[in-house]
């Protein structure tokens, strides 16, 4: 895993989004379904609007008593946490751990075009960017 | 930018150069509004000394900036010397205002074949880090990195092709080009652009061809590349990538498929009964796929105590079933032990969906074989079933995987993944090399399955077998460990074309 290289290389470029209407309990299922951790919100004109994760869905629904009803619009949070594609690995993690946030989104001239989570983190260390064909 | 892809120029006093070719070519370029030339390699016929002085005065008369490229003619008899004597640099870097183009030296001196050692490889990431931030990256170099249509035996990729197509992939980069076996052809692969030109000057053209040249443009929508041959006929293409790729599932799954390779029951060690016990539970219990197909390399050995330890692991498997022979498969008396346990794999249709196998093992040896007729077969099925949701099912892999060496492709994938991405099949499978791994040529996802129980894979994950859900308007492709049962997102792709639902 390379420090120093842009977050790009590693995060993952295809998200799974939900409409803003969408209930808590389709996006959990959804979540299920995918074995994904977090969902984006998409408006209909396919901007990113908020994000949610499943400790979200703990805390600001189970917690709070809301009913699975709840569209996800009233509690995906709408002050996204982003870094630009190109910044060095090693600086987007400092960030995740100063918000101690387990997923950070991505952007690319003001558009959200990936995200970055500990499991991508766990696949970087893995499977590292080299050849073994010969030296020269 | 407008970016004019030479290649081939193959400059030599014998007959094997056309300069009235590369006169007509040359002038062409200097008359057009290019911002620059890229010729991908050969320069000259055989490296020689009078060949590189004549080269270095003809490629002065091109009045663009230009960037050349060594090819593997250039570093024969020590050329690579010489190369960099008269022409310029063997790898660089070339900035403008957008973008960068980066130039790697590909060769392994007195053979055909490519290869981009770990020095190159590691000076190419970096490249890449440093000019990250650049909108246009185009990494240019001698050799093919998917295989080529019309090329006899494909056996001329990169070693490494994997390696290399899966870092310009995380880096994003643009466009790919190449020369090389003279065959103008251009690919997308995922959001890359692999811009092959043809031959510019030399008389070894492909199919009775013509000598021509690639036209590269580039906007902030895309690349269109546009053969052009001294005829004057065009052919274009033109990718516009989409970003973000957000997915919206829409209505219920349609199929799921497991797709497994490489079990390689036999009584060594290096089969991990255990794992593939594990798998075969979760497949049945928790999985419940519609159909497995196993992508070939059931057993080790092609004798009948190991078929007869296979039968009893596959057996339990509760869904349908398609099986693929590997090339371990038919080693031995495998080739008919096959057919007794397994039966002979036929084409299977299921509501929407059709399953067609493709036999590409051959006798004894690690390199398949579709061939000429097999060939015909593919395509004359891909157009009986286009109604359908089609899903190409062999052993060997038509796009070059991570870790493994090109030694698993298919003599004739040029040809084979011309067919299926002209068919716009919907989804191909294959099962070789010891690694999952996913990419979409063109329209097709093509799909490779890793080793779901053989100790010697390459699979930094481990033992594995993939889930492919097919839903109304996308695939979406996981590999599964083994033994875990951990997930990893393979691939996921949007569906476009004509599927029976849409």
């Amino acid at each position: 895993m390379d420090m120093r290289a842009p977050v790009k290389v590693y995060m993952t470029k295809k998200l799974l989004g939900v409409k803003p209407d969408t209930t808590v309990q389709d996006a959990s299922k959804m979540m299920m379904e995918f074995e994904v951790g977090s969902l984006v919100v998409i408006d209909d004109n396919g901007n990113v609007i908020g994000f949610f994760t499943k400790s979200d869905v703990l805390r600001r629904v189970i917690v709070p008593g809301l009913p699975y009803t709840t569209p996800v619009k009233e509690i995906m949070t709408k002050e996204l946490i982003t870094v630009d594609a190109n910044t060095p690995l090693g600086e987007v993690l400092r960030k995740m751990a100063e918000h101690r946030i387990k997923h950070i989104l991505i952007e690319e001239e003001g558009k959200i075009v990936g995200i970055f989570t500990l499991s991508d983190l766990l696949e970087a260390s893995r499977r590292r960017l080299e050849t073994a064909i010969s030296t020269e | 930018m407008l970016i004019a892809h030479i290649s081939d120029t193959h400059i030599t006093n014998e007959v094997a150069f056309k300069s009235y070719a590369f006169d007509l070519i040359v002038n062409e370029i200097n008359t057009r509004p290019f911002d620059l030339v890229i010729h991908t390699g050969d320069v000259t016929n055989n490296g020689l000394r009078e060949e590189y002085e004549h080269a270095s005065y003809l490629i002065r008369k091109i009045e663009k900036p230009l960037i050349v490229v060594p090819g593997n003619h250039d570093a024969r008899n020590v050329g690579y010397e010489l190369f960099e004597r008269y022409i310029g640099p063997l790898s660089g870097v070339y900035e403008f205002k957008d973008g960068v183009v980066i130039w790697v030296d590909s060769t392994i001196p007195d053979l055909s074949d490519g290869r981009i050692g770990g020095y190159k490889y590691r000076w190419l990431k970096a490249k890449l880090e440093e000019y990250s931030h650049k909108k246009i990256k185009i990494v240019a170099a001698h050799h093919h990195l998917v295989p080529l249509p019309d090329t006899g035996r494909e056996r001329n990729v990169l070693f490494n092709a994997g390696d290399v197509l899966d870092l310009l992939l995380s880096h994003e980069v643009t466009l790919y080009m190449c020369g090389h076996k003279h065959v103008p052809n251009v690919y997308r692969v995922e959001d890359l652009v692999v811009d092959n030109a043809g031959c510019t000057s030399c008389r070894k053209t492909r199919k009775g061809d013509v000598n021509s040249y690639n036209i590269v443009k580039i906007t902030k929508d895309g690349v269109k590349v546009t053969v052009r041959r001294v005829t004057g006929e065009e052919r274009k293409k033109e990718h516009r990538p989409i970003k973000p790729k957000i997915f919206i599932p829409k209505g219920k799954r349609l199929l799921r498929i497991v797709q497994v390779a490489e079990s390689n029951v036999s009584d060594r060690r290096y089969f991990r009964r255990k794992v593939l016990e594990n798998a075969i539970k979760a497949v049945n219990e928790r999985y419940k796929p519609d159909i497995v197909i196993h992508c070939g390399d059931v057993v080790e050995k092609g004798i009948e105590r190991f078929y007869e330890m296979a039968m009893k692991f596959y057996e339990k498997i509760k869904a349908e079933k398609l099986i693929v022979p590997g090339h371990n498969d038919i080693t031995y008396l495998g080739y008919d032990l096959f057919r007794e346990y397994f039966g002979e794999p036929e084409v299977i249709e299921r509501g929407d969906f059709v399953f067609i196998p493709m036999l590409s093992a051959q006798y004894e040896t690690q390199i398949g074989v579709v061939g000429r007729m097999g060939q015909k077969i593919l395509k004359d099925l891909l157009e009986d079933f286009k109604e359908k949701f089609r899903v190409v099912v062999m052993h060997h892999n038509l796009v070059p995987v991570p870790r493994a060496r090109e030694l698993g492709y298919l003599e004739d994938a040029g040809n084979v993944l011309k067919i299926i991405t002209d068919q716009e099949t919907e989804l191909t499978l294959t099962g070789h090399g010891g690694n999952a791994h996913a990419v979409k040529v063109e329209k097709t996802p093509i799909i490779n399955a890793g080793s779901i129980s053989w100790e010697l894979h390459r699979d930094p994950f481990g033992n594995s077998f993939n889930l492919i859900d097919v839903y109304e308007d996308m695939i979406i492709a996981f590999e599964v460990q083994a033994t875990w049962g951990s997930r990893k997102l393979l691939g996921m792709w949007k569906i476009k074309g004509e599927v029976p639902w849409l």
